[in-house]
This record gives C-alpha cells, structure tokens and sequence, in this order.
C-alpha cells in the first residue's frame, strides 16, 4: 500500500515537473536525442540510396559556397587591415599573415562558415521538413509505410556533416586569400613573405582541430533545422516561427559549442605537449 | 462474421480536453462504414489512431485479430501496408510530380522492375481518371484531382482496408460524385474501410453502416437504411439540429 502511495506521489512529481521549464526542456532533450538515435541506427541498418545523399550535399553544401566564400573573403580582409594599421605602430605588419592564418585556420573559418549555414541550411531544412509537418506530408511518408528518418533527415543531417568541413576549407583558403590581397595591396608585405610566414605558423592540428569543429557544428546545424522542423505546428504562421527558432537554437549552438570544443581541443593539445599521447 | 478492425476502450485525450472516452468500434471485412460527427469530435483523430499515426492512451486496437496497441514504429510499417490512409488534402509530396508520388511506396516496398512499376503507375491513375497527369505536380491539379491522386498513392500497394479522412471535403458535385464513385467502385473490389465525413450524401451512397461519434463514445451504430430517417441522434445531427456543445 505504501509502495502504490509512494509511486504515485513520484508520478504526480513527475507530472508536475512536465509542466516547468526543466521538465520541457528535459523533454525537448530527449526528442533530440531520439531524433540522433533513429538517424544513427537507420545510418547503420538500412541507409538511404547514395544519391539521397548527393542531392543534399549539392542542395546543402554546394549551394552554400557563394554565401561561404564572400564572408570568408570579408573576414579575411577586415583582419589583415584591422591588425595590418594596429601592428603598423609597432612595426609589426609581418606578424600580419600568421595572425590572420592561425585566426582563420583555427577559429574564425570554422565558425563563419557554421554561421552561414546556420543561417541558410538549418532555416531551409526546418521550413523544408516544417511545410511537410503542416501540411500532413510527414504523416503520408509515416502512412506508406517508410520512415521519415530514412526518406528526410538522415540525408539532411548527413550532408551537413559532410558539406561543413569541406565548406570550412575552403573559407579557410578564401579567408588566407583576403589578408594576402590586404596585404600585398595595402601593407607591403610580398606574395611570398605572406605564404611563408602563413605556413609556418600553421601546424596539422591547427587544421585538424578547426575541421574537427566544422563536423561539430555541421551535425548541430542539420539536427537543429530537422528537429524544429518536426516540431512545427500551427501553419504557415508556425513554420515562419519554427524556422526563426532554428537559426537561433543552431547560431546559440554553433557559439557555445564553439567554446567546449575550444576548451577540449586546448586540453588535448597540452595532453600532447606534455607526452601524455 | 469476425470484425477486420476492432476498437476496444478507446481514450484520448490532448491536455486537459477527453476526446475520447472508452470507445468501441468494429470494420467488418468488405463494408465501408461512415464515421460521423461534429467537428473537434474526433473522428480523424480515431483514423490516425488506427494506423499508429496516435497513440491511445488507454484501449485496445485489433487488425485480424492482432493487437496493434503497443506496436513499436517498425511494426506499425508492416501494419500500414494493408491499411491505406486517404489524407484529407492528399498530403502528396509536392517536390515530386504525381507520378513519382505513386513510385514512391512501389520503390520503398517492392522489388518490380521499372517497367512493372510504371505499369502499374499507369494502371492505377487509369482507375482513378488521372491518365495523362503522370508529369503534373500537385501544384498544377485541382482539389478534386489532388484528393484522387492521394487515393491513388493510397492504392498503389493493394491494400485492404482504406481509411478516408474527409475526402469529398471543399469538392463541387461532380468531383464529390466522382470520389463517391469510387469508393463503391473499390468496395466492389473488396477493399473496404472506413470513411470520416460530413457529407452526408457520400455517406448514404457508399456506406453499409454508419457510427455517430458523439462525447468521445460511438454514441449510435447501425445500418444505414435503419438510422438515417429512424434515430433521433442522427436525424438531428443530419439536418443540423443537434447542439454545437454535444460534440
């Protein structure tokens, strides 16, 4: 008897947590983590066709080179004037192309590139997958028998994954070849002396540690766009809102993220520095 | 007879609002029976219930006997092979055109040859008057050729039972006479199910039974010739008598 009394005294705790901000957020964590669990058993169980695939990395990835690379260049070329004219006044300009190098390498290509598609990917993801929420297409993949995973976000989140880093390196390139044009232009540091002083600087774990980053943030972007995109109600009116909230969830995501992952990969640099590895 | 669908002690509910409350409802095989009721009474909440598209909170639902209540996901699949689903909008993907509408459960389900399958594509739009639009996207179809084509991707498994949610819906009279069409025609087939309407004329033409939803139970069930002019509850229901705040 007490044994009933003290399960239904957790039941009705737990229903009154499902009604604060914890408990929905709680809950909200679990959808995620349902929506990742589904996507990696039918990734190994019965993936989607090959070309399922290369039509969203072309949709996802390839169409988000123009909007990548003209912010990279940007970046690039605001931070070789913005250090170019600050280590003028020490007489510091050569530091100029390893400050821009290491910068884009390791922090600012990953990121900026994350942004972008934040922006664009995870905003068509969510009204793409959000439309077909409103307008019962979901409910006709789940009534023919198929899995929406399969057919919608498995590929979608996949493709993220995958276009990010390759999108990250080619900001990387685009960025490096904004401060080259500052400089040879503006500060009179030669072609030569800006790829030297680049490359030197530049180890393999700066670059592997800012692609590690862009999958990172490629994976945050697609489950994002597909999980608000599930979550949509309400009609038009909705899928505008959904599609707000997931620029802004992916964006938070991508920042925050951003800094763990900072945090984790200057841990595991030290590990190496110090020969624990 | 055994029932082919069976309902058991149904309850639903969304927040604080009891949908349904402890309903029972039986398909028999090769009938089509009419599901009535005001609008928020939830009939197309019940359809979605039988094809796992809701979750009961209490009840059993039998498909032939077998208890589908607790199918995981994957089992429900199997399960929606046999009961098609007639969306009330067609929900067709509208990135695809009609005819890649139609492959789609052909391409996820069957291992035919592409010329089989667009036999069968073909065959299908045939039967239900879309010849010709194979190319068309759901954008460039009417209402009523768009609630054909969602019946035709319904159809294009063979399955046994049909679900209709509402498919004469926002149709003029020669397209809702088409639709009405049919579903006698499929009935004649064998492929029964159960039709969600307002439409009471859809109704008396293609139903053997009726059931009037009413307070979250089955409030009147019977044949279609003994309740339409006879019960009380659905005369009023039918000419509009019964008060918005029963439903």
């Amino acid at each position: 008897m007490s044994n009933k009394g003290g399960g239904a005294t957790r039941l009705s705790r737990l229903a009154q947590l499902h009604d604060t901000a914890l408990g929905r957020g709680l809950e909200e964590l679990g959808s995620v983590c349902r929506m990742i669990g589904d996507s990696v058993r039918v990734l190994f169980r019965s993936p989607p066709s090959f070309s399922a695939f290369t039509f969203e990395i072309y949709q996802l990835g390839v169409r988000s080179f123009v909007i990548v690379a003209v912010a990279a260049l940007a970046v690039g070329l605001v931070m070789a004037i913005q250090f170019g004219f600050g280590l003028a006044r020490f007489g510091a300009k050569l530091y100029v192309p390893k400050i821009v190098t290491i910068s884009i390498v390791r922090e600012l290509g990953p990121i900026f590139t994350a942004l972008m598609m934040a922006g664009r990917v995870a905003a068509g993801i969510t009204s793409e997958v959000g439309s077909m929420k409103v307008t019962q297409q979901l409910d006709a993949i789940r009534a023919l028998g198929t899995d929406p995973t399969k057919k919608l976000f498995l590929p979608k989140i996949v493709a993220c994954v995958i276009a990010a880093p390759m999108l990250t390196i080619c900001a990387n390139f685009i960025g490096i070849f904004g401060g080259l044009l500052i400089s040879t232009t503006n500060l009179n540091v030669s072609a030569y002396d800006y790829f030297f002083k680049s490359f030197e600087i530049v180890t393999g774990r700066d670059v592997m540690g800012g692609i590690f980053k862009s999958v990172v943030f490629g994976f945050l972007i697609g489950v994002t766009g597909c999980y608000c995109g599930v979550n949509t109600t309400g009609g038009t009116q909705g899928v505008g809102q959904a599609t707000t909230r997931s620029v802004v969830m992916a964006s938070v995501l991508v920042v925050f993220s951003d800094f763990l992952l900072t945090k984790l990969l200057w841990i595991i640099e030290n590990l190496f520095k110090a020969g624990s590895f | 007879m055994d029932p082919i669908i069976s309902v058991r002690g149904f309850c639903k509910h969304f927040g604080s609002k009891i949908v349904h409350d402890n309903l029972d409802l039986d398909l028999f095989p090769g009938e089509v029976l009419s599901l009535i009721g005001g609008s928020g009474s939830g009939k197309s909440v019940l359809l979605r219930a039988l094809i796992g598209l809701e979750r009961a909170d209490a009840g059993r639902i039998y498909f032939k006997g077998r208890d589908l209540t607790d199918l995981t996901e994957t089992q429900w699949r199997e399960v929606r092979l046999q009961i098609a689903f007639v969306f009330q909008g067609g929900a067709l993907f509208d990135s695809m055109s009609v005819e890649e509408n139609l492959l789609y459960p052909l391409d996820a389900h069957t291992v035919l040859s592409r010329k089989e399958k667009q036999v069968k594509v073909d065959e299908t739009l045939e039967l239900l008057g879309l010849e010709g639009s194979n190319e068309l996207f759901p954008s460039d179809l009417s209402g009523g050729m768009q609630k054909r084509a969602g019946l035709a991707r319904a159809l294009i498994l063979n399955p046994e039972i049909i679900l209709y949610d509402e498919p004469t819906a926002g149709l003029d009279p020669f397209n809702t006479k088409n639709i009405q069409d049919i579903i006698v025609d499929l009935k004649k087939r064998g492929r029964g199910g159960i039709l969600v309407t307002h439409d009471m004329p859809t109704a008396f033409a293609t139903s053997e039974r009726m059931a009037l939803l009413l307070k979250g139970k089955i409030a009147v069930s019977g044949r279609v010739e003994d309740l339409k002019d006879t019960n009380k509850l659905v005369h009023s229901f039918i000419t509009g008598e019964m008060a918005y705040g029963t439903t």
